[in-house]
């Protein structure tokens, strides 16, 4: 299996356990928990990911561009509908929450099969979004593992949605490794995720709809909760099998036919070389390296002359200069010399100058105190024309 | 629509639903769910937008390219910041060719304090004239591809598209005098230069240190070595930038016949190691100084493709203005844009040039068989006229003459080798 095609895997594999733990807990948090419903959900589901792939490309034939924009269209505007009349219900009516929550894992079905032939990704979202919002109404638990779960794997879909998005631009290109873009994913995920833990952890368990009826997480007995939990244990271990068969059956779907030449050609550009940035400093020089280094050297002599309390105008010499900072007289005289050859004489400067001329500058700046900014206002000394 | 902007659409959504749910039905729970998306909308934007701040890109390229020619343009992109960045577009643009935008991914992380060197080839499939490479566009996404800013780097760069230039076949015979100076250019004449020619007999005045003493000893009196004969060849244009004679539009039109068999006439010389020099007068004038080689051509092709038919000067008058800067032996082409020239002052110029040894060379467009836009057409039978009178004075000054009108396929006509001969 290819980086790319390993890339799609991970992606489809992240919508189907946004499906699954959305929809697992909107089960758990209403209906007596079952390990087997969850298994049968986890199976159900994987199979409508599974099965996506292949439906997408038996109806490729099938109807043009626009009529797949105007069914895509017709199935963004009507699923929503008994989706949030579904929620409606798990609100209003918490005793029909678990039938609710049935309807909702078939439409989920439903939109994960035609999911690659309409690009639902979103709609797919959207439903399961339906299904936390219904988990939290039976608050608790569910509530908590739906929501943050929800959160964190929906981040990691876009952010393997968008890497498969901006490649399939670029087929030819080496797709960035996967790793990189969870760790990235995650690394943005953390603050968030981790607050909203915090935050549930710390929060009331409150179930408004549910609270009246008799129903729901904060109804259940003490042996129900256990049981839950239990459930959940199946559901992570579910979820890892889940996962882990879906990814090698897209291997084996997808793994055909990938020695085929590519369709397209893209004559674009790839990375040649990578090389180490330079210094900053080298790249501004006016001057080559060597002589650049020793004007810098003096430079930043000068600015520290400057933050001392001296007024260095730029009518000034540097043996005027010289002869104003006088202190230190020896490293002053050699870096002052040093920048007269560098700025006006013909010959770049040896690399023995250039070391010279640092250390020099060195010697002078660390010799000289800056003062504070009052203290150098305060300085009586006849102002001139800033330096450029 | 960009899927990022959707899937920000949905998270705001979420978020706007969670907190309206989270307010009238008082669930805390989806109140932090609702503020926890939020925050990763805003997260994921100052990221996208600091991973841009921190990149730097700068593109590499020639100054100038040939019609059709591939062009390769290098970039290179630079990660300032502290983490490493993938998925970075980049879009270009590159005027000279007619798919001007040029986007491409770097799809490969991308280190701190590193710098990734790209390539693209394009070809320049728009006609000569100046064009702008630029500017250059990164855009970088955070993580999630939430945020795609971009920022347009200020990388702008003109490119000379120089008009393609073909072999003038002919020109080798042209013109050259003898120079004492050693350069490739021969003539299999006695000379200076350092090409071996051969031996003859002693002359009174010859220099006694080429006396080939082998030959002298087998002959019993003296020989002397000959070398070939350096050349020094000189070529100079001049082009008729008149305004009056302004005539048809785009690739059917005077100027674009001017400057299409100038830049051949100049390239020819300039590869056979002629020292090239060019004079037009239009608005401005346009001189380029005598100089020699590949650099020196292409600064000539670079005057030769922002000239305009915007003077007033007739060519004539031009040679002579500048007839000080033509040397002896030397070859001069007269790119004028309409056959109707004075001929009378045109037989002084060619009289004066033949005078000095000048090899003439005079290229004619007939502007009326192009679109008319100064003046209307002149009739056929008068143009036919006017130019077997220039055929005429050519033959009696010993120059040589083409003739371009509408009908001829300029740049087939200039493709073929003998185009300057068989005129």
């Amino acid at each position: 299996m290819g980086a790319a095609e390993r890339l799609d895997a991970a992606r489809r594999v992240s919508l189907y356990l946004v499906s699954l733990v959305a929809a697992a807990s909107a089960d758990l948090a209403w209906r007596p928990p079952s390990p087997l419903r969850v298994l049968v959900q986890a199976t159900v589901l994987a199979l409508a990911v599974l099965l996506g792939g292949p439906l997408a490309e038996a109806l490729s034939s099938v109807g043009g561009a626009g009529a797949r924009r105007r069914a895509r269209l017709v199935v963004f505007l009507l699923v929503p509908l008994p989706s949030l009349f579904a929620l409606l219900t798990i609100w209003a009516a918490p005793r029909l929450a678990g039938e609710a929550a049935v309807v909702l894992v078939a439409l989920q079905v439903g939109i994960l099969l035609l999911a690659d032939t309409l690009k639902l990704e979103l709609l797919a979202l959207a439903n399961a979004l339906v299904f936390v919002l219904g988990a939290a109404a039976g608050g608790g638990l569910p509530a908590a593992v739906a929501l943050s779960g929800f959160l964190v794997l929906t981040g990691v879909f876009l952010a393997l949605d968008h890497t498969a998005r901006r490649l399939s631009l670029w087929p030819n290109l080496a797709p960035p490794p996967l790793g990189l873009v969870l760790k990235d994913a995650v690394r943005l995920l953390a603050a968030p995720v981790l607050l909203l833990v915090l935050a549930l952890s710390v929060l009331p368990e409150q179930a408004p709809a549910a609270a009246e009826e008799g129903v729901g997480w904060l109804s259940a007995s003490a042996a129900q909760r256990a049981e839950a939990r239990r459930a959940y244990v199946w559901l992570v271990l579910v979820a890892l099998a889940g996962a882990g068969l879906t990814m090698l059956s897209l291997r084996w779907f997808r793994g055909r036919g990938r020695d085929a030449p590519p369709l397209v050609e893209m004559a674009e550009s790839h990375v040649e070389a990578e090389e180490v940035i330079e210094p900053p400093a080298f790249d501004d020089a006016r001057y080559a390296p060597a002589r650049g280094r020793v004007i810098r050297a003096y430079l930043r002599f000068l600015a520290r002359a400057r933050e001392a309390g001296f007024r260095l105008g730029t009518h000034l010499t540097p043996r005027e200069i010289e002869s104003r900072v006088r202190r230190p007289e020896g490293p002053l005289g050699f870096l002052t010399m040093l920048f007269m050859d560098a700025r006006y004489g013909p010959d770049e400067p040896v690399a023995a100058d250039v070391d010279r001329a640092e250390a020099a500058s060195r010697a002078v700046c660390s010799s000289l105190r800056v003062l504070p900014r009052t203290a150098r206002r305060a300085l009586d000394v006849p102002s001139t024309r800033t330096p450029s | 629509m960009d899927p990022g902007i959707l899937h920000r659409a949905f998270l705001f959504g979420a978020a706007g639903l969670c907190l309206f749910l989270g307010l009238v039905l008082g669930a805390p729970a989806l109140l932090a769910f609702a503020l926890a998306v939020l925050l990763l909308t805003a997260l994921a934007r100052g990221t996208a937008r600091r991973r841009l701040s921190r990149l730097h890109a700068y593109r590499r390229l020639a100054p100038g390219a040939f019609e059709d020619e591939e062009v390769r343009v290098e970039i290179a992109l630079e990660n300032r910041g502290r983490g490493p960045v993938s998925l970075v577009e980049l879009t270009d643009s590159f005027g000279a060719a007619l798919a001007e935008r040029k986007a491409f991914l770097d799809a490969l992380p991308l280190r701190p304090g590193r710098r990734h060197r790209m390539a693209y080839r394009t070809a320049c499939t728009r006609l000569w004239g100046v064009y702008t490479v630029g500017p250059l566009t990164v855009s970088v996404s955070d993580p999630l591809g939430l945020f795609s800013p971009r920022r347009v780097l200020p990388d702008i760069q003109p490119f000379d598209l120089f008009p393609r230039v073909h072999p003038v076949g002919g020109l080798e015979r042209l013109g050259a005098r003898a120079s004492f100076v050693p350069s490739d250019p021969t003539a299999a004449r006695a000379g200076q230069s350092a090409a071996y020619f051969g031996v003859r007999d002693f002359r009174a005045g010859d220099d006694v240190r080429r006396i080939h003493w082998p030959a002298t000893a087998r002959h019993h009196h003296p020989m002397v070595k000959e070398f070939e004969l350096d050349l020094t060849p000189y070529f100079t244009l001049f082009l008729d930038l008149e305004r009056s004679q302004r005539a048809g539009t785009g690739r059917k039109s005077t100027l674009e016949y001017v400057v299409r068999t100038g830049a051949s006439l100049l390239a020819s010389a300039a590869r056979r190691g002629d020292t090239v020099q060019l004079f037009a007068e239009g608005r401005a004038p346009t001189v380029v100084p005598p100089g020699r080689g590949e650099l020196h051509l292409a600064c000539a092709l670079d005057r030769l493709i922002r000239v305009r038919q915007d003077g007033v000067l007739p060519l004539v008058d031009l040679v002579r203005r500048e007839e000080a800067a033509l040397p002896r032996a030397s070859t001069v082409a007269l790119l004028t844009a309409t056959l109707f020239i004075d001929t009378g002052r045109l037989a002084e110029v060619f009289a004066f040039l033949r005078a000095r040894r000048i090899r003439p060379v005079l290229v004619a467009v007939d502007m009326d068989s192009f679109l008319p836009v100064t003046r209307s057409a002149r009739p056929r039978d008068a143009v036919e006229a006017q130019a077997e009178e220039l055929r005429g004075l050519a033959r009696a000054h010993d120059a040589l003459i083409a003739v371009f009108g509408d009908e001829h396929d300029l740049p087939a006509e200039l493709a073929r080798p003998d185009w300057l001969e068989a005129a």
